[in-house]
């Protein structure tokens, strides 16, 4: 049985979603293949767009990365960046409304500056609910005496580290202490992990319990926030008012390093919401026939793919979408489309140091392989979006899922248009060159 | 100003074996080290206190030497060793029709070992077998089909920062002063002679004069750079060896592989990865500055992919090089090299009180350092009597405890508790005393690698590491797979709150330790590779912000 659809989707994570929403909303029967969660799974749960040392408005800083890096995606939308970063701004939201994202409304705004599990501030325009409540820049105009939570194990460390980071970022108003509730106190609680604490804190009765060992310690300290590493798995936003209705003191939520918390509470929402959104998922590999057709490989059977139009959103090297071979050359997975990095087609670390520095701060060039695109996000006959788009680097950028969103959003209105399906508001997004 | 009968410089395993010597003899004894304990070629070998079975047609006296003291290291850090039994095939051109030339081959070989198999008792080890073709793809499927044979011949393995870590500490034990991350800068002289040094404490700039009746350079490939100090030349002919690092066991014997040009290359178990090992190659360069070129990897690949084939679905983790400092000869390719080792007092060279060494194996360090000790002591008159291959080193007086019961009595994970007792035996249970006063030191902060907290602050605490790379050398922190991607903030973390350090600090102190593992990982950037470090760009940099200047508030 074939299967078939106005647009497939290959990729499981925010690109591949955000091209399926977008298409989805122009009218078109949209198909996801997934081989596996994206690597968005694994992020911070941060949706990012643009950073940069200035606080500008991300339209402003996006300008500014498309400016200095003419590879860069934003580059080659022109003037239709920041309407895209508005569309995808308001995208996420509606999409995403069960994880209470939120943060920046447009491209007119500024970032939120959040709590990253080094004690840093990560600048993002969205994030999930209780962690956006996190922002950095809002705690520090007032009085606010911050309570890291140091709940168990490596994590219990971690939370002394977090609050010295933060004090000079909080200083002169506000400040960061850490805060040792009388929960987890058994001999195996040292070694659970962070998912794992989340997972524990759904069952039934943990999170009150957890609620009311916090009130005793934000009492004793006199705290005016928590911050707490995790407020739980399956339903962070009723988590987090649970919590702030129990203790009677503002929850704020840490960023997530992997295996993210924050980064599979994004996967799962995704998932569902592609749902609600009428679009079909399946897991399998997507594969180009000998005829160019697309095929999808589930398990030993292989289906042909009936498609209008094809996005690839397979992600980078993680993501599984470009490979580097042994002898350097650069691949791109799905449809051996040209890929590169730095405009060359293979990597040679070495014999080329102007890909990987020398020092793992970067910049790293190499790092931002992946294959090039016209104005419409077309790659042969296919569109592209996300991470398998070359000439953008997340660790440098401070722009790494809000680049998924924008390219994700046009790639799915632009398949819709190529299938056929011109809904109402397929124009916006679309570029012309 | 403090003053000694001995400093040592160079913290590898022939400086912190001569300290631990010296101050086992009751010299006081001063041990300095400009990085840390197996910084340079000492932790940058492939790890085996092997017999050196290479040497055998041309310095049987090597060969000798290492297979005593290899008996003898074993007797002083059981738990430090492991068995890794090697297999040497003979691959044929047209696999499965031997030629009367392939017989013949090895046939020899099978003599060559026999040879070998009389040193073996000085080092516990069993007499050669030899193997069918049946019989040894019954122990290593992998192997290319169709051999000839192959012949068996057993070494040891060992953890060579720990044994160095573990002779500096044995030496502290004995009242040596102790200092790594402490450089010579100068030596203080008394007409020619050589009576102390001027140091300098790296990390934090400060100065001391010391004086010191006797004076031992150990600095391994840095050898001559030191002795030039005093104005004195030491000739080595530096070797350049790269070895790769896979994130697997790929075998569980050593086995023996024939490179593109005829040499020998091996690879073999060693904890949880494989090793394979190794170039050797004249080098020119600054020791401190080494990198390794894709020629060397493809070439160590090739190697064992021709024995080996399936080595090229394996994800190489990183490759890493070190300087022999082996003795100058002109003429010899590089691997026919002697790997003997010489003592020289420099007082015909006009610097009396400095002293030499250069060449040898790790094998055969403890001896090494006895006869180095043995010039020293009779330079200065003291008659007391070696007492290093007596001694066990911490940790090695009785066995280690057993894993599992280490696991439940101290609630860690079996697999920590396991690798607890590994690389401290019988001070195990020292290590995790910690955690019954810290209940979160229980948690694992390195999961490739079994690393508690518990472990890291034991070696914060009695191992004069003071940064997160010298406890990678003391715990293989961040050796292991996913090359520091999840310990890095944690470890980052534990040691801010051990030696009280500002966050800054700590983040700056985990940004070294990221560059350091980046240099051997970027040597090796294809396939999964790449994955992983866009994973660990990921964590430390999109997620954590560690790019960002700390306390920056742009905010504002």
């Amino acid at each position: 049985m074939a299967l078939n659809a106005d647009v497939v989707v290959v990729g499981g994570g925010l690109a591949g979603a955000c091209a399926a929403f977008a298409a989805r909303e122009a009218g078109a029967q949209v198909l996801v293949v997934a081989r596996a969660p994206g690597a968005s799974a694994m992020s911070s749960g941060a949706i990012d767009f643009a950073g940069g040392d200035d606080d500008l408005p991300i339209g402003e800083a996006a300008r500014r990365l498309a400016h200095a890096a003419p590879a860069h995606p934003y580059a080659l939308l022109g003037d239709a960046l920041v309407p895209a970063i508005d569309d995808a701004l308001s995208l996420l939201v509606r999409h995403l409304a069960a994880l209470g994202v939120t943060g920046a409304r447009s491209a007119a705004d500024r970032n939120l500056w959040l709590v990253t599990p080094l004690g840093r501030a990560k600048p993002a325009a969205l994030a999930q609910g209780a962690i956006a409540a996190g922002d950095l820049r809002n705690l520090a105009a007032r009085q606010t005496r911050l309570g890291v939570v140091a709940l168990a194990g490596s994590q219990a460390v971690e939370a002394r580290l977090v609050a010295h980071g933060l004090t000079p970022l909080l200083a002169p108003l506000a400040q960061a202490i850490v805060v040792a509730p009388d929960f987890y106190r058994q001999r195996g609680d040292a070694l659970r992990t962070l998912p794992e604490i989340a997972q524990d804190l759904d069952a039934p009765g943990r999170r009150a319990a957890l609620a009311a060992s916090l009130s005793r310690a934000a009492a004793q300290a006199h705290v005016t926030h928590l911050l707490l590493p995790t407020v739980g798995f399956a339903d962070p936003a009723g988590a987090h008012a649970e919590l702030e209705r129990a203790i009677g003191v503002p929850v704020v939520e840490m960023l997530g390093a992997p295996p993210s918390v924050p980064g599979l509470r994004l996967h799962r929402a995704l998932a569902a919401a592609l749902e609600k959104s009428g679009v079909r998922s399946v897991q399998g590999i997507a594969e180009r026939r000998a005829d160019g057709q697309v095929q999808i490989v589930r398990g030993v059977e292989c289906e042909p793919v009936q498609a209008g139009a094809v996005v690839l959103a397979s992600g980078r090297f993680l993501g599984g979408g470009i490979r580097c071979e042994a002898d350097g050359r650069l691949r791109e997975t799905v449809f051996d489309l040209r890929a590169r990095a730095a405009g060359r087609e293979a990597l040679r670390a070495l014999q080329n140091e102007r890909l990987f520095a020398e020092r793992a701060a970067g910049p790293h060039p190499g790092m931002a392989a992946g294959v090039e695109v016209d104005r419409d996000l077309r790659a042969g006959s296919v569109f592209a979006c996300g991470a398998v788009l070359g000439g953008f680097d997340p660790a440098r950028d401070e722009g790494g899922l809000g680049v998924c969103a924008v390219t994700g959003a046009l790639a799915g209105r632009n398949a819709a248009r190529a299938a056929g399906r011109t809904g109402a508001s397929a124009a916006a997004g679309t570029v012309r060159s | 100003m403090e003053s000694y009968d001995l400093l040592v410089i160079g913290g590898g395993v022939n400086g912190t074996g001569i300290a631990r010597d010296a101050a086992m003899r009751g010299l006081r004894t001063m041990l300095v080290e400009k990085k840390d304990f197996a910084a340079g070629s000492s932790g940058a070998n492939s790890g085996m206190i092997h017999g050196g079975i290479r040497y055998l047609m041309d310095d049987p006296q090597v060969t000798r030497l290492a297979c005593l003291d290899s008996g003898y290291i074993q007797r002083i850090a059981p738990h430090l060793l492991f068995r890794i039994p090697f297999l040497y095939p003979v691959l044929l051109d047209r696999p499965g029709e031997p030629t009367l030339k392939d017989r013949a081959f090895l046939y020899g070989a099978e003599v060559y070992f026999e040879a070998y198999d009389r040193y073996q008792p000085l080092k516990n080890g069993k007499a050669h077998t030899r193997l069918t073709d049946a019989e040894l793809h019954e122990l290593e499927p992998g192997i290319a089909p169709g051999t000839l044979g192959a012949v068996t011949m057993d070494e040891y393995g060992i953890d060579p920062f720990r044994l160095c870590t573990l002779n500096a500490r044995s030496a502290a034990a004995h009242g040596a002063a102790v200092r790594n991350h402490t450089e010579v800068r100068r030596f203080l002289r008394e007409g020619a002679a050589v009576v102390g040094a001027e140091l300098r404490e790296v990390r934090t700039g400060r100065s001391e004069e010391v004086r010191a009746r006797c004076v031992f350079n150990a600095g391994g490939p840095w050898a001559p750079k030191i002795a030039a100090l005093a104005g004195v030349e030491v000739k080595i002919r530096p070797g350049k060896g790269v070895h790769l690092t896979l994130d697997r066991r790929l075998s569980n014997y050593g086995i023996i592989c024939k490179a593109v040009d005829g040499r020998d290359v091996f690879v073999m178990p060693h904890e949880d990865s494989s090793i394979i090992g190794t170039t050797d190659d004249d080098f020119y360069g600054d020791p401190d500055d080494l990198y390794v070129t894709r020629d060397e990897v493809e070439y160590l690949l090739q190697a064992v992919q021709h024995t080996f084939p399936a080595v090229r679905q394996a994800r190489v983790l990183r490759a890493w090089a070190g300087v022999r400092p082996t003795l100058y000869a002109y003429g010899p390719l590089e691997d026919a090299l002697s790997r003997d080792h010489a003592i020289y007092d420099h007082e015909k060279d006009g610097a009396p009180g400095l002293f030499t060494i250069v060449g040898g194996k790790l094998a055969s360090f403890r001896a090494m350092a006895q006869e180095a000790v043995d010039a020293v002591s009779r330079k200065l008159g003291n008659a007391s009597e070696c007492r290093t291959h007596q001694v066990a080193l911490p940790g090695g007086e009785v066995a280690p405890p057993e894993a599992e019961a280490l696991s439940r009595k101290h609630a860690v994970p079996a697999f920590a508790a396991a690798r607890i007792a590994y690389r401290h035996g019988a001070e195990a249970e020292r290590v995790l005393a910690a955690a019954e006063e810290q209940p979160e030191l229980r948690a694992v902060a390195c999961s490739c690698e079994g690393v508690t907290f518990a472990e890291l602050a034991f070696s914060l605490r009695e191992e004069f590491a003071v940064s997160l790379a010298d406890l990678r050398r003391r715990c293989r922190l961040a050796m292991g797979v996913c090359q520091g991607t999840r310990c890095g903030g944690p470890a980052a973390a534990l040691l801010a709150d051990e030696r009280q350090l500002t966050a800054e600090a700590a983040l700056s102190d985990l940004t070294a330790l990221l560059d350091e593992r980046w240099k051997g990982n970027r040597a090796v950037f294809t396939g999964d590779a790449l994955a992983q470090a866009e994973l660990l760009q990921g964590t430390y940099f999109t997620t954590g912000a560690l790019g960002r200047p700390g306390g920056d508030r742009p905010w504002r």
